[in-house]
């Protein structure tokens, strides 16, 4: 019996990463999209936010976004059935997809295509929890793909030890033997731009609270923002907030919100 | 005739062996005569019966006399070998390695042949054989084109092109690859003529159970992987004999503890524990009958171990989880439900005896689909099917879900 396919947790970093085919299973050979990063793709699960939707060739086609890049999804025959339910969505909707890569080659060149085949609507919590447990997973990889790679480790049940899954080990085999490295840094370079594109939660305590008086003291901000903010952050928050005109300082020292 | 020139000889080579035994000599014609049997496996009973030197009538050096450059012909038994499959200029190709045995000495030798018609057992004669060398030691490599002669065909069976079940195993295989659960029986210090420790166990998979015996190498509970063992019968029970050459693997340990869905389909038996997407549910027959003292799901109104107790009826449904490394499909039973329906036990009590449970399986179904949820599952390998049960069940809330996100950013920085 054919076991069903786990729905990877991948960016779209990943997923517009992917460059290789990969075929596996006993009797029907499953094939799979392996990315930069020796992860092996048949289905994926993204958290995202909805852009918009276009008719291409009588087939719709769903742009979304994750905090890295865009993704145009085919709205494949899973789908179908519930089309009009896209029409209810509004651009910036938090999303949970699940989808499957479809792979082609022709002459020696790799077209690939990402069906959607289910669309749900989530909360922005889930949404992000969907993202952060996704990079979350790709960082962890990555410090076991840099062990394994400067250990100089290409035996796959070694591999599959390290990563603690026989399927990141196959992924990971292919990707070393077909390109003979990974690059750590691009995608360590990435995430370290997820943590910033993510730590608005902090700019945002901030702006919150110069916005709820009419105006505020250095030393209140910090006072009211104590054990949560660090004060060195606080300047930098300050300073940006400052630079993109929402806030003024109104003398040395007291902040207002501008309108 | 070219025939009486061949028998005649090897009535000579008879004579020169047997030192001139004329009752040797006549049976050998006799049966040559009268039996339809090839003229060398006869000379080879006539000499093992009179206790012959096979090399003398072969004209073959004993094994440990063979030197780098010898030349011509050698008998032996082939000892512990192993092919490998390779394909070259679009041919399908296969190389055998292993040794000739003559209870003297030992001859390493490489073999390439695909049709290889020989096993481990077999007693062979080269024929003008030309003897290298490979370690500074005598070695021997042969071709299809070689003479080689079977000429005692042994009862083994070289298993190692497949992975068999307990139920394919037969006397006198070799090369054995088997998967199960290893259960250890015990271990017995200094055996043999090696002094090593023999470990016994039992290897059962889904179609039976069978022993084993393994020479040094240590057995361990849990979910094994054996190869290139040998099945040896000891009175009307076979067992796996595990030594030089084999090796056993260690898939997963009894009763582990797991982190990841993938790794706990993978195992034998365990539990795991985690958050996951609940992307199916099914809805279907949600209804069960199960025992009141027990609580086994019964397929008859009655239960084996506690025919007096009371039967109660009670939901269960079945549903995909999906951790991102694996897809199982798990059963969840009514106490880890009751919380998703409104009204609880009570409802769902009403609705069994009203025989309506619609209502339930529409509020279940939306209040798990798609879902995040952390879960803790128990799960083993079936004789079909992997069968997982959960055994805590929370659907995770927009404040669970920013919590648990805080702390994957915390863990990420």
């Amino acid at each position: 019996m054919n076991e069903r396919e786990p729905a990877v947790r991948a960016s779209t970093l990943e997923l517009s990463g992917i460059d290789e085919m990969a075929e596996y299973g006993e009797e029907r050979k499953a094939k799979y999209g392996l990315t930069e990063t020796g992860l092996l793709v048949n289905r994926f699960l993204l958290g995202a936010q909805y852009l918009s939707k276009m008719d291409e060739d009588n087939r719709t086609v769903v742009k979304v976004k994750d905090s890295f890049n865009e993704l145009f999804l085919y709205v494949g025959e899973f789908y179908s059935q519930s089309l009009e339910k896209l029409d209810e969505l509004e651009q910036s909707d938090d999303l949970m997809v699940i989808g499957k890569v479809s792979l082609s080659t022709n002459q020696g060149y790799l077209s690939k295509r990402f069906y959607a085949e289910s669309i749900i609507k989530i909360s922005e919590a889930t949404r992000k929890y969907l993202e952060a447990e996704t990079v979350h997973n790709l960082d962890s990889r990555l410090r076991k793909i840099t062990k394994i790679i400067s250990a100089g480790i290409r035996d796959e049940d070694e591999i599959a030890k390290i990563m603690e899954s026989p399927r990141y080990a196959r992924g990971i085999k292919e990707r070393l033997e077909k390109k003979g490295s990974v690059d750590i840094e691009k995608f360590r370079s990435s995430i370290e731009h997820f943590i910033d594109g993510n730590k608005t939660g902090n700019r945002d305590v901030v702006l919150n609270l110069i916005k709820s008086f009419r105006e505020i003291t250095y030393e209140e901000i910090i006072e009211r923002t104590e054990n949560k903010v660090g004060a060195e952050e606080i300047d930098q928050i300050i300073n940006n907030l400052l630079a993109e005109g929402e806030i003024t300082e109104i003398k040395s020292g007291v902040y207002k919100y501008i309108p | 005739m070219v025939y009486d020139g061949f028998i005649e000889e090897y009535v000579e080579k008879l004579k020169r062996t047997l030192e001139g035994n004329e009752l040797a000599v006549e049976e050998f014609l006799r049966r040559t005569k009268t039996e339809k049997t090839s003229p060398v496996i006869v000379a080879m009973e006539i000499m093992k019966k009179y206790s012959g030197d096979i090399h003398i009538f072969f004209s073959a050096l004993p094994i440990d006399e063979i030197k780098q450059g010898y030349s011509g012909n050698i008998v032996g038994r082939i000892g512990n070998m192993r092919c490998v499959d390779y394909e070259k200029e679009g041919k399908q190709r296969r190389r055998c390695m292993g040794f000739l045995d003559d209870d003297k000495g030992k001859l390493s030798f490489t073999i390439f042949d695909p049709s290889y018609p020989y096993a481990r057992g077999d007693l062979i004669l080269i024929k003008d054989a030309q003897v290298g060398e490979y370690s500074d030691k005598p070695y021997l490599t042969l071709s299809g084109r070689s003479q080689i002669t079977i000429l005692e065909k042994s009862n083994n069976v070289d298993a190692s092109s497949q992975t068999l079940k307990v139920k394919d195993l037969k006397p006198d295989m070799y090369g054995v690859n088997i998967k199960g659960t290893m259960r250890v029986l015990g271990a017995k210090e200094n055996t043999g003529s090696q002094g090593v420790t023999l470990y016994s166990g039992v290897l059962t998979d889904d179609t039976g159970n069978v022993g084993v015996k393994s020479w040094g190498i240590e057995l361990e509970d849990g979910s094994v992987e054996i190869t290139g063992g040998s099945v040896k019968q000891y009175q009307d029970r076979l067992y796996i004999n595990l030594g030089k050459g084999g090796n056993l693997k260690m898939i997963s340990r009894k009763n582990e503890i797991f982190t990841t869905l993938e790794q706990l389909i993978g195992s034998e038996k365990g539990k795991v524990s985690g958050t996951a997407v609940i992307t199916k549910v099914f809805t279907k027959n949600l209804t069960v009958d199960v025992c009141s003292v027990c609580g086994k799901v019964l397929r008859e109104m009655k239960c084996p171990k506690h025919p007096e107790a009371q039967v109660n009826t009670i939901i269960r449904i079945s549903a995909v989880l999906d951790d991102g490394t694996a897809s199982p499909t798990v059963y969840i039973y009514q106490k880890y439900l009751e919380g998703l329906i409104n009204g609880g036990e009570e409802t769902i009590e009403k609705a069994i005896i009203n025989g309506d449970v619609e209502g339930i399986s529409r509020q279940l179904e939306e209040a798990l689909t798609s879902k995040i949820v952390y879960f803790s599952l128990y799960g083993f390998r079936g004789t079909q099917n992997y069968y997982a049960e959960i055994e805590e069940l929370k659907v995770l809330t927009d404040a669970d879900l920013k919590e648990r996100y805080d702390k994957l950013m915390e863990e990420i920085e």
